[in-house]
């Protein structure tokens, strides 16, 4: 949860696996992100998914 | 010109100010040197003594507007970008969801009503209005929280369950202060509308001063005692609440429902669950929360405190937050032991 707009780590559900999903504030083209920003495709195995999320606010 | 007229903009210089547009968000929102305040840019019109001028002019939106003698010289809006007039406008600090209450639907759910039921408007006297989770008790002689089993015997008090923000005005209230139903954003006041008194809250540890790293936030939750009589724990439009769901029997893609003060019904999905979150609560204060659920969409503000349950009326969560695309619930298990109460008399 140190990279820029990510506001949140999960565990999710992906065609019947457990996948681990990163919840971003906003999506960012790969172009215009250090490759030390890059969210990774997968960790310890599991697939990891990008959940474009918004700010989230106490309600 | 007519006044209508000078407050649009035709379709060439809209071309030609967002042009100009792009510079000025790369001047004035860059991360390395943001310019104090400025939380946006836009095109429009100059306005000048409450007039439109017809004029098309870069729009730089900021939380507050401030004297130039009160800022820093490179702080300063420039008056002109590439020929271009700027216009100084103050929003505030926006944000999805927001913790203001917004309007709610019909206004069923923001009326005073007793007994209260969960779903209808609550809040401290210093907030603007949340809602009503259900009524709960303090967990009987014999009950036990890890593992959790139920106790027996005689409940000595009866509370409203809702979140810390709601109750105890996030961390901000002292024991003892007045729960008002309907919330004040609905037109409750004191002492007419006090339905009881704020007992015991979790404290939430926000950033700032404790850097985010270091929380361990698990609920926003509190409790207010009210006279029995005063709160009906069924929940409107769900109806009794048969027992609570522990934490790792809720899995990815349940179904899930809640009734709120200002979203009224709604069905909803769990989408992610362990999850860690950073939650605004406005004035730049944020907090880190950890094993919480997320689901799909079904609140807004003014929702907070509601009761997530099952399809078939069995506890899950307590609602507190969310964004455009989700809302972000508290397991009912992580509620019921730190604030050791009971929601309902079975595990299922």
């Amino acid at each position: 949860m140190t990279l820029p707009n990510v506001t949140g780590v999960g565990i999710g559900e992906h065609s019947g696996r457990e996948i681990i999903i990163v919840f971003v504030s906003h999506k960012v083209p790969k172009e215009e992100l250090d490759p030390r920003e890059l969210i990774p495709k997968s960790l310890e195995g599991y697939e990891v998914h990008v959940d474009e999320i918004g700010a989230v606010t106490a309600q | 010109m007519k006044y209508e007229s000078k407050a649009m903009l035709s379709a060439q210089d809209l071309m030609g100010v967002q042009k100009v547009q792009k510079t000025a968000v790369v001047e004035l929102m860059n991360m390395e040197q943001p310019h104090s305040n400025v939380v946006g840019i836009a095109s429009g019109v100059k306005w000048s003594k409450g007039q439109p001028t017809g004029k098309a002019a870069v729009l730089v939106l900021v939380s507050q507007k401030l004297e130039e003698s009160e800022l820093d010289p490179d702080d300063v809006v420039p008056k002109e970008i590439d020929g271009i007039p700027t216009d100084v406008l103050a929003i505030g600090y926006p944000y999805a969801g927001g913790c203001d209450a917004s309007d709610a639907g019909i206004q069923t759910l923001a009326k005073r009503v007793r007994p209260a039921k969960g779903g209808y408007s609550v809040g401290h006297y210093q907030i603007t209005a949340g809602t009503i989770a259900t009524g709960v008790y303090d967990i009987l002689p014999g009950g036990t929280v890890s593992p959790p089993t139920h106790g027996i015997g005689i409940p000595s008090k009866s509370y409203i369950l809702s979140n810390n923000h709601v109750l105890a005005n996030s961390n901000n209230a002292s024991i003892g202060d007045p729960i008002l139903q309907p919330g004040p954003y609905d037109g409750g006041s004191a002492p007419a509308d006090v339905i009881g008194n704020l007992s015991r809250f979790i404290p939430i540890t926000f950033e700032p001063p404790t850097p985010r790293s270091q929380h361990n936030n698990l609920v926003d939750a509190a409790v207010a005692e009210v006279p029995f009589h005063d709160i009906d724990r069924e929940v409107f439009w769900i109806g009794d609440i048969k027992g609570w769901r522990r934490k790792n029997k809720v899995h990815v893609g349940d179904l899930i429902k809640k009734t709120g003060r200002t979203t009224n019904f709604t069905v909803g999905r769990i989408t992610a669950m362990n999850a860690t979150i950073d939650v605004g609560y406005g004035g730049g204060r944020v907090a880190r929360f950890k094993n919480q659920f997320v689901s799909t969409a079904l609140s807004a503000g003014g929702d907070s405190g509601s009761l997530v349950t099952s399809l078939d009326n069995i506890a899950v969560g307590l609602l507190f937050a969310g964004s455009e695309t989700a809302t972000i619930i508290n397991p009912i298990e992580s509620v019921r032991s730190l604030l050791n109460v009971e929601v309902a008399e079975q595990i299922l």
